[in-house]
């Protein structure tokens, strides 16, 4: 699918991303450099998805669903399977956009002349956005939808697996433990979950805002296989999706990640507790720039 | 020009915090974005971060109004209504109890895409029962709605602007009671929310070839029943209403209650027309919806017998997304 080195695709989305903020003047910048192991792991190094079936430059958006649409879908440029990625956090979406361009899956022009109006690379990704399975922007909704599909997969007999990005976020909401409750009451060992544990919300640090830890043990009580790694590793990574494929109960890989990892500036912000949106000031654009020219 | 006041709302809700302390603010996770920073500051003790759990965060503030305090829940307007809904419409407006739930980002004025554009968040609310409905206009409305709500003895609802905020108005609110901007009596537009601004641009523009072009703005849609307004739509040949709402459920659908039971004027409801939205740009949306200035202008022409063309594009692609440069941090 990709001759690229999971490593590559990792640096790919950093420096992608952090043009676009640059572009945009603002952006979710730090959950793309947080998660940026996770999604290279899983594309370059676990997913079996068939070869992409949306273009390269993506239509023009036509019309929200309704009745007489012929409507795109992010999906297509998931492939056939039998694997499948279902973004749950729709801030991820340029993550997810610029892991799709590393991966050959997506001109790389398009993120500058779809993100704009009229575009399908929104902000906040719905699922007419390359790569989205999920109208997710309101948290906490993907994970349902997705043990639907995997409890409708087994019904079919269809093999492969059904992924699910999680943010670790999304574990405030009272949805993602029915969520959790029904994978794990329904035995689905064809549903994994990985979530980016970057610790961080809007208003600042998690466990300032609304602690959620200890996050494998909740899992764990849930009735769900854990593994716990270095989110920004991707030999770590990629192992305990290995193991999670053959797992005998739902699993999840949870990945403590750095969401201030790749450039510098994104290490104070997170000091500060500002990390969620970043709209630049001059002196961050003017250092995120020569960081990325040097990268 | 119109003045332009940072963060009205905020501001009221220090003042308010001072004069009353029966009042308690729960934010879930958008506490600077939506102004209360400065009296979560000022009032640590009555600030409570619900974290992102609106469901429970909602079953919260009934809890708060219960124990007879005042809980006010400033948030997104999509999660200030919809996400929370059943727990709304059961443990807050059933048992009538004074919580205050503000929703700010109201339609199409967030490039958020779907998942944070509330063009719905009228119509749930003032559906329930017992739930009063109030759109701010302007800074004049976000800095006096508190105080000018504080005695209603049930749930408010109030869809609030943030950031950067034109004065549009010069005095305080009042609840009931619409603002007359322009009378005239043949074609009356009823404008709500954050159109306001540009109903008065567009009028003052038209009322040069249409005189008795008359503009009301509204600011309580529930309960609809200012007897002003009700004797100006009486006079008019042609009533307008122009929001950032679907017509199906907010202040047309409100208008057109009135006049299916006291005929006269015929309607145009100019707003979004039974569809979900998408992101991008404000003047975009405004433009693809069919609610921007354009859009109203064709309204008014139409209702004076020449007929304009639709401006509703879907071709129009470029533009930057421009964020509200007096928001600190979320879109």
């Amino acid at each position: 699918m990709t001759n690229k080195s999971a490593a590559q695709v990792a640096r790919d989305i950093r420096v992608s991303a952090a043009r676009w903020t640059i572009r945009a003047n603002g952006g979710y910048l730090a959950q793309a450099c947080g998660s940026a192991e996770i999604f290279a792991s899983l594309y370059c190094n676990v997913l079996d998805l068939g070869p992409s079936k949306g273009p390269m430059q993506p239509p023009k958006f036509v019309s929200v669903p309704n009745k007489s649409r012929q409507e795109i879908n992010g999906e297509l440029w998931l492939g056939d399977g039998p694997d499948l990625l279902v973004l749950s956090p729709a801030h991820y979406g340029t993550a997810q956009y610029c892991a799709l361009v590393s991966i050959g899956r997506l001109d790389e022009s398009a993120l500058v002349s779809e993100s704009s109006d009229g575009g399908l690379l929104e902000l906040i990704a719905a699922e007419h956005s390359p790569g989205v399975v999920v109208s997710a922007g309101s948290l906490a909704t993907a994970l349902g939808v997705s043990v639907g599909r995997a409890m409708a997969r087994r019904l079919q007999k269809k093999a492969g697996d059904i992924w699910v990005f999680l943010s670790d976020g999304e574990l405030q909401e009272g949805a993602t433990w029915e969520s959790l409750q029904l994978a794990s009451a329904e035995s689905l060992t064809n549903l994994k979950v990985i979530v980016d544990i970057n610790g961080m919300q809007v208003d600042g640090p998690m466990k300032e805002i609304m602690p959620i830890e200890p996050i494998g043990d909740k899992f764990a009580a849930f009735g769900w296989q854990v593994f716990e790694v270095d989110g920004n590793d991707i030999d770590a990574i990629t192992a305990a999706c290995k193991k999670a494929q053959s797992s005998d109960k739902p699993a999840a890989i949870l990945c403590r990640t750095k969401p201030w990892t790749g450039f510098t500036f994104l290490k104070k912000r997170w000091d500060d507790k500002k990390l969620h949106f970043i709209r630049l000031t001059e002196a961050e654009r003017e250092g995120l720039g020569k960081e990325i020219a040097a990268s | 020009m119109n003045e332009i006041i940072s963060k009205p709302f905020g501001t009221a809700l220090v003042e308010h915090g001072k004069k009353h302390k029966d009042i308690v603010v729960i934010t879930n996770d958008l506490t600077a974005s939506c102004e209360a920073d400065e009296f979560a500051a000022a009032f640590p003790d009555r600030a409570f971060k619900g974290g992102m759990a609106e469901q429970n965060l909602a079953l919260t503030l009934s809890g708060f109004a219960r124990e007879g305090m005042r809980p006010i829940y400033p948030s997104f307007a999509v999660f200030t209504t919809r996400r929370p809904y059943e727990q709304i419409a059961l443990s807050i407006a059933y048992p009538n109890l004074p919580v205050r739930l503000v929703g700010f980002l109201p339609g199409l004025t967030t490039p958020g895409g779907v998942s944070h554009q509330a063009i719905d968040d009228i119509g749930l609310m003032k559906q329930l029962p017992n739930m009063t409905v109030i759109e701010a206009s302007d800074a004049t409305d976000m800095s006096s709605i508190l105080e000018e709500t504080y005695a209603i003895d049930g749930p408010v609802y109030i869809r609030a602007l943030r950031g950067l905020v034109p004065k549009l108005h010069q005095s305080p609110i009042s609840i009931g009671q619409s603002r007359e901007i322009f009378q005239g009596s043949k074609v009356l537009v009823v404008v709500s929310g954050s159109l306001t601004a540009t109903a008065i641009n567009v009028v003052t523009e038209l009322r040069k070839e249409f005189s008795d072009l008359a503009l009301i703005n509204i600011n309580t849609i529930k309960p609809f029943g200012d007897p002003h307004l009700f004797a100006r739509i009486k006079e008019a040949q042609t009533v307008i209403t122009y929001e950032n709402h679907l017509i199906t459920s907010g202040l047309a659908s409100e208008v057109a209650m009135h006049l299916a039971q006291n005929p006269g004027p015929r309607l145009i409801p100019v707003g979004i027309n039974d569809t979900f939205t998408h992101g991008g740009g404000l003047d975009y949306l405004l433009n693809f919806y069919g609610i921007d200035a354009e859009a109203l202008k064709n309204a008014i022409y139409v209702a004076y017998g020449k007929a304009g063309a639709s401006t509703k594009s879907s071709d129009h692609v470029g533009g930057k997304i421009e964020l509200n440069k007096g928001v600190a941090e979320g879109l």
